[in-house]
């Protein structure tokens, strides 16, 4: 990513974690891994995903009450699980591993 | 006790171990060599046939380095979720392996084989004794669900594979398995800190993905009564608090417990000190109890696929890509309804990659792309059918104009013939676990010498 050009902007998800990245976890549901370099982004990332909460559940067709946001503090890893809608492998997929969801959440604002 | 020593050389049966690293974890002097072979992450293909992912030569491969290199040492060996969804089949295949790997190497070995798939019936009778519960985000069932299912399996915990052990297998072939249970099962038996032993197993469930190496380049584990300790095994790879810590995140949608057959793990507590480079010693994961259940999994046919594709690179479709895809869509359609072919008989996808065919969503405004792939998939009862209905898009797919008063323009097919049979495909349709009175009571363990 081109650093230069997001510095002047609204830091986002994308702009601050070092790394993004998400699986399937079971047929069931995903997870989305943001590792960050710092605690303090760690929180500030996590902070987003909870108050964008109604918004990702909007993109992943899911019930806002079933978005699971951790703060792993030791690990410096904000953490989002939710259902998988649908459910994987279903005819109409998309992505079977679930391999490139996180790209939604990359323009989530910090603030 | 002893220490429990483990080696763990492969993230999946199938998927290889670099040479140096398999021959480094034998000379570490493991008391078992332990591996997990299956998933649900490549889809509900697997289960669903019955199948395993991994080409026979590469599992044969894998086989024989475990089987020769617990011979050598005179250990045991534990393999779980045979054939990737841990089948009869994939038993029974894997079991076939082992004893042809035995026959040409000339050693005789008894050969544990624990089966997990299940008669439908039998779980049906669950169900009607309310046994049968949803797991968060399971789809809604019914009795029927259950015929629907072409394979159903039960989870094994670690009880299974510790009757094996102890009633004298020395390769134990496990059916679909909990990715920890074929791990956790000997340390277990021998005394180990039980939440050290489930911690500990879901942590080299991947292999050496715990560590610097990758997945090729295996895990080394010994538990005891106070914790465990996770050791790099590849030259050259190292282990840190980090690499060890963070691999409970991975496909794991609550990172800080784990739920077991039997068991709930908590790692809220757990700490991780770094031992060397190479590595991590764990202590203080705490455990709960809870009442015996087993994950059930189960896949059946939801229609048979046909797929075709064209290139598509003229500025005038680029500039709106979704245009043609709508106009193609419509004119399809339209074309099998006056073939007789009613749209509620059939499902059909086509999606302009290079576009948006990944993600579904709208592009930047101004997006232009150089070029796409515009992809067909159709879904249909019988692959007849399906097949049927792609070719009818093909003249389509190859010259459909959506331009008025020009000529007839063409697109780039890839292949001859156009279209591709993907075969049957399928759906995963439980999420769900049964109560069993006993760990036994759905597993079937049978015993042969080879």
């Amino acid at each position: 990513m081109d650093i230069s050009a997001t510095v002047a902007a609204t830091p986002t998800v994308g702009s601050t974690a070092r790394y993004l990245r998400s699986k399937n976890a079971g047929p069931f549901w995903i997870t989305i891994d943001a590792f960050c370099l710092s605690v303090e982004d760690t929180r500030a990332i996590a902070a987003a995903f909870e108050r964008e909460r109604d918004r990702i559940a909007l993109m992943f067709s899911v019930d806002p009450a079933d978005v699971l946001i951790c703060c792993l503090e030791d690990i410096m890893v904000a953490k989002v699980s939710l259902p998988r809608v649908p459910v994987e492998g279903s005819p109409d997929e998309r992505d079977m591993h679930g391999g490139q969801a996180y790209v939604s959440l990359l323009g989530i604002e910090l603030r | 006790m002893a220490t429990t020593k483990i080696f763990i050389p492969y993230g999946a049966v199938g998927l290889n171990c670099r040479e140096d690293a398999f021959e480094a974890g034998l000379a570490m002097g493991p008391d078992i060599i332990s591996s997990d072979a299956g998933s649900t992450d490549s889809g509900p293909y697997y289960l669903g046939s019955g199948r395993g992912k991994y080409a026979e030569a590469d599992v044969r491969r894998d086989l024989r380095r475990m089987v020769l290199g617990a011979h050598e040492l005179g250990i045991p060996v534990t393999i779980g979720s045979a054939g990737t969804c841990g089948s009869d089949f994939g038993v029974d295949e894997a079991a076939r392996i082992v004893r042809e790997i035995c026959a040409e190497a000339g050693i005789r070995k008894t050969v544990a084989k624990i089966y997990s798939q299940q008669d439908r019936e039998v779980i049906k009778a669950k169900y009607r004794e309310g046994r049968v519960s949803p797991l968060a985000g399971a789809p809604e069932i019914s009795e029927t669900t259950f015929d629907e299912c072409s394979t159903i399996v039960a989870l094994l915990g670690a009880e299974p594979y510790q009757k094996a052990l102890a009633e004298g297998a020395d390769i134990v072939i496990g059916g679909r398995s909990t990715d920890t249970a074929v791990i956790a099962a000997y340390p277990l038996m021998r005394g180990g800190d039980e939440a050290s032993c489930w911690h500990m197993a879901k942590t080299v469930e991947c292999g050496g993905v715990c560590t610097s190496a990758g997945l090729t380049g295996g895990v080394f584990a010994e538990v005891d009564e106070g914790g465990f300790t996770i050791r790099a095994v590849a030259p050259g790879a190292t282990a840190s608090a980090y690499s060890v810590s963070s691999h409970l995140i991975y496909e794991n949608a609550n990172p800080i417990q784990l739920t077991e057959p039997g068991i709930r793990i908590d790692t809220t507590g757990s700490t991780y000190t770094e031992v060397s480079d190479t590595a991590v010693r764990v202590e203080g994961t705490a455990i709960e109890h809870l009442p015996y259940t087993m994950k059930l999994e189960g896949a059946g046919v939801a229609g048979y696929q046909t797929v075709s594709m064209a290139g598509i690179r003229d500025p005038k479709i680029m500039a709106d890509p979704q245009r043609w895809v709508d106009a193609v869509s419509a004119a399809g359609v339209e074309k099998l309804e006056r073939m007789g072919i009613p749209r509620d008989s059939y499902r059909f996808w086509l999606r302009p990659y290079g576009y948006n065919g990944v993600s579904g969503a709208p592009v930047p405004a101004g997006y232009v792309p150089n070029e796409v792939l515009m992809m067909l998939c159709v879904t249909a009862d019988d692959q007849a059918r399906a097949t049927q209905i792609t070719k009818a898009f093909n003249p389509l797919m190859l010259h459909h104009n959506i331009f008025e008063g020009t000529q007839m323009p063409s697109y780039a097919f890839l292949f001859s013939p156009a279209e591709m049979e993907r075969g049957a495909t399928y759906e995963f349709k439980l999420y769900h676990t049964v109560a069993v009175d006993d760990p036994m009571e759905l597993v079937r363990l049978e015993f042969e010498t080879c």
